[in-house]
């Protein structure tokens, strides 16, 4: 019973056969310690501490107010949703010169989004041709912008002068040069108000063929 | 109402440079030097105001550590006052004798073993992963340097983090031959960093020591027992390239 225990006590009080010799030659790397160089400490100056300004909109280092200009091709659907009749829905071409106005800087920037050019609603019976003005109110950030744009419209439908006003809302990501438009807009006719729903998407020429 | 139209006035407006100082948006003025907004240097300036900067500067007398013959031991303490817009700032030091300049360095182990003529060992190279060497290993290598090195390690303390507010030192390393030249200059660069500046804007100033026999009694003449304030110092603006 005794004869392991006497074994592990012999083994741990030999001395280890293949433990390296220390090197006479080192030097001790624990020597005494070395007496501080201890230097009074210099009278302070008393600090303060300084908080930025709080409700302040940051006007430098922020993104500046982006101003782009554009050429919206659009293609897409007008429906007919009130007023005399006409076909139920029809074509719709838009072909707009546009740009993007910032009227601050910041991330996310309120623009103005003026518009003009040219508009086509065309079916069975429909035959719209507008100048299209107007001057629409929205937000812009790097990528993209929102806006509502409402327009005047002057033009021709069915053969007769006309005077409308669209009301667009537009998701233009411009930086992929590409915008989707849902519009309202009334048309007085000589029969009385034509009400009508448009939804357009479209690229933006400009973006397309100018780097 | 009145609100929104004063944030919609703000959104606008261009604030001025005493504007941003008296907001304490140093972080912005900065961005208004890379527009060009600002010669930068008003803006560095008004930052130097209001870190109000303290250095003192102690050369550990000779006879203390008598094993660096052409060297000298200095302990640099630092101070500014916290503030929030700015990202860090830093004070280096050079020290120029005529048209020669000395580096402070770190007073640690490998700075104070070169001084001392000791030589450490190499990392050790192993299938293409190089080894350092240990701790130990060093002190083995250079023990004259590993005792300094023991001596003066608690003269260095932390700096608060981007060495604003408060205070730290570090004990420093230089270059400090028997006979000074008449000559003799502190260079400091004040490094202020910001969110659009990550590598920080740099203003330069020579600090020229008072005649006297040694550096140590010429440093002790400038700085005595107490900090001091830049703003109190004779420095004197010094071109980049200078």
């Amino acid at each position: 019973m005794l004869a392991p225990l006497a074994l592990f006590a012999a083994l741990h009080a030999a001395p280890a056969a293949d433990a390296p010799p220390s090197d006479p030659a080192l030097p001790d790397p624990s020597p005494a310690p070395p007496p501080r160089i201890d230097l009074p400490d210099p009278t302070p100056v008393p600090r303060a501490t300084f908080q930025k300004a709080r409700r302040r909109i940051p006007y430098y280092g922020v993104p500046r107010p982006l101003r782009l200009l554009g050429l919206r091709l659009g293609l897409g659907l007008g429906a007919r949703l009130a007023g005399p009749p006409s076909d139920r829905a029809h074509f719709a071409l838009d072909l707009l010169p546009t740009a993007r106005l910032s009227l601050h800087r910041g991330e996310l920037q309120a623009a103005m989004f003026p518009v003009l050019g040219y508009s086509l609603g065309a079916g069975k019976v429909t035959r719209e041709h507008f100048l299209v003005a107007g001057l629409g109110l929205g937000g812009q950030f790097e990528d993209g912008a929102l806006a509502v744009i409402p327009a005047l419209l002057v033009g021709a439908a069915e053969r007769t002068r006309v005077l409308g006003l669209r009301t667009a809302l537009v998701l233009d990501a411009f930086r992929k040069g590409l915008y989707a438009e849902v519009a309202h807009q009334v048309l007085w006719l000589d029969a009385g108000l034509r009400h009508e729903l448009r939804l357009v998407v479209g690229i933006d020429l400009r973006k397309a063929f100018v780097k | 109402m009145r609100r929104i139209l004063l944030l919609a006035l703000a959104l606008g407006c261009r604030p001025t440079l005493a504007r941003l100082e008296r907001d304490h948006r140093y972080d912005e003025a900065l961005c208004g030097v890379r527009e060009g907004a600002f010669p930068s240097g008003p803006v560095l300036a008004a930052i130097r105001r209001a870190l109000d900067p303290a250095i003192h500067l102690t050369v550990v007398p000779p006879g203390r550590a008598p094993e660096l013959t052409a060297h000298a031991l200095v302990r640099f303490v630092r101070s500014a006052n916290l503030v929030h817009s700015l990202e860090g700032c830093t004070i280096d030091l050079r020290l120029r004798r005529g048209d020669r300049r000395s580096v402070f360095t770190f007073a640690g182990l490998p700075d104070l073993a070169a001084a001392l003529g000791e030589r450490l060992p190499e990392p050790r190279v192993d299938a293409g992963l190089a080894d350092p060497p240990t701790e130990d290993q060093l002190r083995r290598a250079a023990p004259r340097a590993a005792a300094l090195s023991d001596a003066v390690i608690h003269l260095w303390s932390r700096c608060a983090p981007d060495n604003l507010g408060g205070s730290c030192s570090d004990p420093l390393l230089v270059d400090a031959p028997a006979v000074e030249p008449d000559d003799l200059t502190l260079e400091l660069d004040l490094t202020y960093r910001s969110r659009c500046e990550p590598d920080g804007l740099t203003e330069r100033f020579d600090l020229p020591l008072p005649p006297g026999p040694t550096l140590e009694a010429r440093v002790h003449a400038l700085f005595g027992d107490r900090m001091r304030r830049l703003a109190d110092l004779p420095l004197r603006p010094r071109a980049a390239a200078g």
